[in-house]
């Protein structure tokens, strides 16, 4: 989990010309870039989409940053603004009447079999699969769970109350474990 | 079992994010280097359309406005460009209502929130789309009588036979139209063909969009 701390000390720091603005937004991406990297990966296709989605991220974030407030965790917002334009990528890229799309795997190039495990790769290749049977909300939510976040965040970046996150993590669970079961 | 294949997923998700990390210096690069292509996503070509219809929306009423304005005793002149300064304004009313909801879009906000606000968009185009149909179908008549009149024709006077089959068009038009959209919201065979044309699927994916983030955002118990 990110240092939320680290976030707000960073940005009381008055910002006084634009090269510094820049340079301090590249280095809450450099600091924060997991949260686009992981959030392209569940969103996207294969490669070239999860390329293009990532250039949509990044200047989304850089469009919207003069608006961010320093009171609020840096990775909160991030994920909010990831998860609202890969969500609307999804839509806009999906054909209709064919919601869930896979994962091309051959158009992947994560998981590059001579740098990883066999088990590894198998874990990454179910996990991608799990992906895929989420609808694009649920697949919000997925991610946040997968990526240890605290109920808390969850329930800011999605704009739900922290007993609905709860519950709805509990169901995702039951669904998780359903989806896991045919897998094996 | 599944606690360890919840495990197995977290640990799968911790690989991924090591893998892609290696390979993903690229998109930051392209930032720091100034070389991500603009203009790539988002409302930025709706919000320049809109923009230029609220132009093309302006032109026209004020054009019109000018017009009946000089006519005002000659009724048929008058109720010409009294429509098409209704025309114009609606032009207006639209293109601001577009931007207004644009406007207040930030993806910076709650998901729900922002995807419920981009699904409404979607749902407001669809209804939009509707009010241009019917009203095209029938602007071009005033639009026709004002220009041949600045042309030197007066067709109501001149030729007023010719004028009532215009009229009788433009109805036809008009109803032709609305017959389309009524078949489509019906439940016979033909609304089913019409429902999984190309407009129907719009309305379908708007509304089911809406759906889902309204189910989303439902308490459970």
């Amino acid at each position: 989990m990110e240092a939320v701390t680290g976030d707000i000390r960073e940005y009381t720091v008055p910002m006084k010309t634009s090269e510094a603005i820049r340079a301090r937004f590249e280095r809450l991406l450099e600091q924060h870039g997991g949260i686009i990297r992981k959030v392209a990966f569940s969103y996207a296709r294969n490669e070239s989409d999860r390329r293009d989605l990532m250039q949509d991220i990044v200047l989304q974030l850089w469009k919207a940053y003069p608006r961010y407030s320093p009171e609020r965790p840096f990775s909160t917002w991030m994920y909010r603004i990831a998860l609202n334009v890969s969500i609307s990528f999804l839509r806009r890229t999906t054909r209709p009447g064919r919601e869930m799309v896979p994962f091309d795997e051959s158009q992947h190039d994560v998981a590059h079999k001579h740098s990883i495990s066999r088990q590894t790769e198998e874990r990454i290749a179910m996990l991608r699969e799990v992906i895929t049977k989420f609808a694009p909300l649920d697949r919000a939510l997925l991610l946040l769970y997968l990526d240890d976040r605290s109920y808390r965040e969850i329930a800011a970046v999605l704009g739900l109350s922290e007993t609905n996150v709860a519950t709805k993590l509990s169901r995702l669970k039951e669904h998780l474990r359903q989806e896991l079961a045919i897998n094996h | 079992m599944p606690t360890t294949d919840f495990d197995d997923l977290k640990i799968a998700w911790k690989e991924l994010n090591r893998q892609l990390e290696r390979q993903n210096a690229l998109t930051l690069r392209q930032f720091k280097e100034g070389k991500l292509a603009r203009f790539r996503f988002g409302l930025r070509p709706l919000v320049l359309g809109q923009t230029l219809q609220l132009v093309v929306g302006v032109a026209i009423a004020v054009v019109s406005a000018q017009f009946w304005v000089n006519h005002l005793s000659t009724t048929h002149l008058l109720i010409c460009g009294l429509l098409l300064q209704a025309y114009g304004i609606m032009f207006i009313a639209f293109a601001l209502r577009d931007l207004m909801l644009i406007r207040r879009i930030d993806y910076g906000a709650p998901i729900v929130v922002i995807q419920k606000q981009l699904a409404q968009l979607r749902a407001w185009h669809i209804r939009v789309a509707f009010w241009y149909g019917m009203t095209g179908s029938v602007i071009w008549l005033p639009v026709m009588l004002i220009v041949l009149y600045e042309l030197g024709v007066d067709l109501r006077t001149d030729h007023p036979q010719k004028v009532w089959w215009l009229v009788a068009s433009a109805v036809a038009c008009l109803a032709v139209n609305y017959g389309f959209v009524r078949l489509a919201r019906s439940s016979g065979r033909c609304g089913r063909a019409l429902a999984v044309s190309w407009i129907g699927r719009s309305v379908h994916r708007a509304q089911a969009a809406l759906t889902e983030i309204e189910e989303f955002e439902r308490e459970l118990v």
